[in-house]
């Protein structure tokens, strides 16, 4: 069945939409990742124009968020003040981002732009995930458990501007959550992701948060940085295609529930190695579609192509 | 299709004189809604001249039109191993969508030669670029016309126009997925050895309806307003599933 996507304006299979919401949010449910990097890359795959995808994607975002903070945050896992400080960051980086996209588009280079920072950024995720989760198989395989020291000091703690966070038992400086946040920020605008696959290890290792808070910390963030991306897409670039996030909402709300009662009863390291290979195979079939001649050199540009 | 059987019957009922050139379609306007996967049209009438009695070449062409839009050609090049686009072509005037069909005595010909021959729709096989001047113009403009047949939106070669007797004509266009929304022209041509001997044209619209309309509308028309229904929409229907999700 067939549905014609008014923004977009192009006609595409319904089932295969909801499908793609359900298959990603399986692994939503599996790993906790919210999805959107290899959501826009699939989108993208079906011929959704790149801008379409990127902007309505975030729109999706919005709604696998909400529900995740809400969760988190009826357990008090939330660092709100961490949260705002990253979300300042956070708001600046995709208006930024914005803009730079609807500078892209007008030169014609936002296509380029958007794979490009696809095949850098789920390059690096990938391949530190795959070398990450291949560590904790033999770890596990030899039953030999490391702990690392409770507080390293670093030239992080040097940084001007600290503030206290009670909530995360942190006094560091606001500098590097308002770049962390600015950084995933600009991805979001770029990207159409949340950001989560940066900000998570981000938090983790540069800031030391509790892991506890960092889920429903990064959800906050991603929730409003997502809403900021669709409020400014929809007014500078016109390319939220609201029946398109719906659609693969319907479906990912299937597959969130698959996934996340799946994932108690299957062995989470070995499908840490399936994840960071999908990711890998995602990044090396976008690399390959830059570097080998295109069958047609030449290409036209109305409206959103 | 009663309303079209009909018409047909009603020209058939009455034979046309030798001076008479009737041409009608079957729909004056194509809704695109939810559901649209394309749509076809018949575009029917009767010709003036007995097919194929006096001249070898007699028959009829029909070019379907869509709306001018300005568009940009880019080529790619390779930088660093990367293939990016790298220059283009501005033109602010081509025809979004062009068809054409011909009768038997054309299709078997290259579709430009026939055009070409008669001045029939050649611009959009030449479109008029910003600039003049703009290098290696012509590998451009032959850019733009594959590009668009690669996309179904140019005709890459004849339809049939059929005959249905000496004077009735009629032939089926299918308007792809991906078809323009815009005012199109019908514009048919009845030809004789190497004269144009009648024409008419009249107008088509091809436009969103119905939820699809009003949400393309919204969207252009209100775009801030729409970025906030877009995020408040997610956030309910997101809450909504969250909340389902807890009872089971």
């Amino acid at each position: 069945m067939q549905i014609y996507l008014p923004v977009a304006e192009l006609s595409v299979d319904v089932f295969l939409l909801l499908g793609m919401g359900a298959g990603v949010g399986v692994l939503s449910g599996l790993f906790g990742v919210g999805g959107g990097f290899l959501m826009t890359p699939l989108l993208i795959f079906i011929g959704i124009p790149p801008p379409v995808a990127v902007a309505s994607e975030a729109n999706q975002l919005v709604a696998t968020s909400v529900s995740g903070v809400l969760a988190h945050w009826r357990r008090g896992a939330v660092d709100f003040k961490m949260g705002l400080v990253l979300l300042s960051g956070g708001v600046l980086g995709s208006a930024l981002g914005v803009w730079q996209f609807k500078l892209l588009r007008g030169i014609g280079q936002i296509d380029l732009a958007i794979s490009l920072c696809y095949v850098v950024f789920l390059g690096i995720v990938g391949a530190l995930m795959m070398a990450e989760s291949l560590r904790a198989l033999l770890r596990k395989q030899r039953g030999v458990a490391r702990r690392g020291k409770l507080h390293r000091h670093t030239w992080i703690h040097g940084l001007p501007l600290k503030m206290r966070f009670q909530k995360s038992r942190l006094y560091i400086s606001a500098v590097m959550p308002f770049l962390i946040g600015l950084l995933v920020g600009l991805l979001a605008a770029i990207m159409g992701v949340g950001g989560g696959f940066i900000m998570v290890p981000a938090m983790i290792y540069l800031l030391g948060m509790p892991t506890a808070m960092v889920a429903g910390t990064s959800l906050f963030q991603i929730l409003f940085v997502v809403s900021t991306v669709t409020l400014l897409q929809s007014a500078a670039n016109q390319t939220v295609d609201v029946i398109l996030a719906l659609l693969l909402l319907a479906g990912s709300v299937v597959g969130v529930q698959v996934g996340s009662r799946l994932g108690a009863r299957l062995p989470s390291e070995q499908f840490r190695v399936l994840l960071a290979g999908l990711v890998l195979a995602v990044c090396l079939k976008l690399l390959f579609d830059l570097v080998t001649r295109p069958d047609d050199l030449f290409s036209l540009h109305t409206g959103l192509l | 299709m009663r309303a079209l059987a009909a018409a047909l019957l009603l020209i058939a009922a009455a034979p046309a004189s030798a001076d008479q050139f009737v041409v009608d379609v079957s729909e004056r306007t194509v809704a695109i809604t939810a559901g649209f996967t394309g749509a076809e049209l018949v575009v029917f009438g009767t010709a003036a001249e007995e097919q194929g009695s006096t001249a070898e070449e007699h028959g009829v062409i029909v070019v379907i039109r869509g709306p001018e839009q300005p568009t940009m050609v880019r080529r790619k090049e390779r930088n660093f191993g990367v293939w990016a686009n790298h220059g283009g072509v501005a033109f602010p005037e081509v025809p979004a969508f062009v068809w054409v069909a011909a009768s038997e005595a054309f299709v078997e010909k290259p579709l430009m030669e026939v055009l070409d021959r008669y001045r029939i729709g050649q611009d959009f096989l030449a479109p008029v670029p910003a600039d003049a001047e703009a290098e290696a113009l012509d590998t451009f403009q032959a850019a733009l016309v594959r590009r668009k047949q690669a996309n179904g939106l140019y005709s890459a070669a004849f339809g049939h126009v059929e005959f249905l007797g000496e004077h009735l004509f009629r032939t089926r266009v299918a308007f792809p997925a991906n078809v323009p929304v815009g005012s199109y022209r019908i514009e048919v041509f009845e030809v004789r050895g190497a004269n144009v001997v009648n024409a008419t044209a009249s107008a088509l619209h091809i436009r969103k309806a119905g939820l699809e309309a009003a949400v393309f509308r919204f969207a252009h028309d209100f775009p801030i307003l729409h970025g906030l229904v877009a995020i408040l929409v997610a956030l309910m229907a997101g809450w909504l599933a969250g909340a389902v999700a807890r009872r089971t």
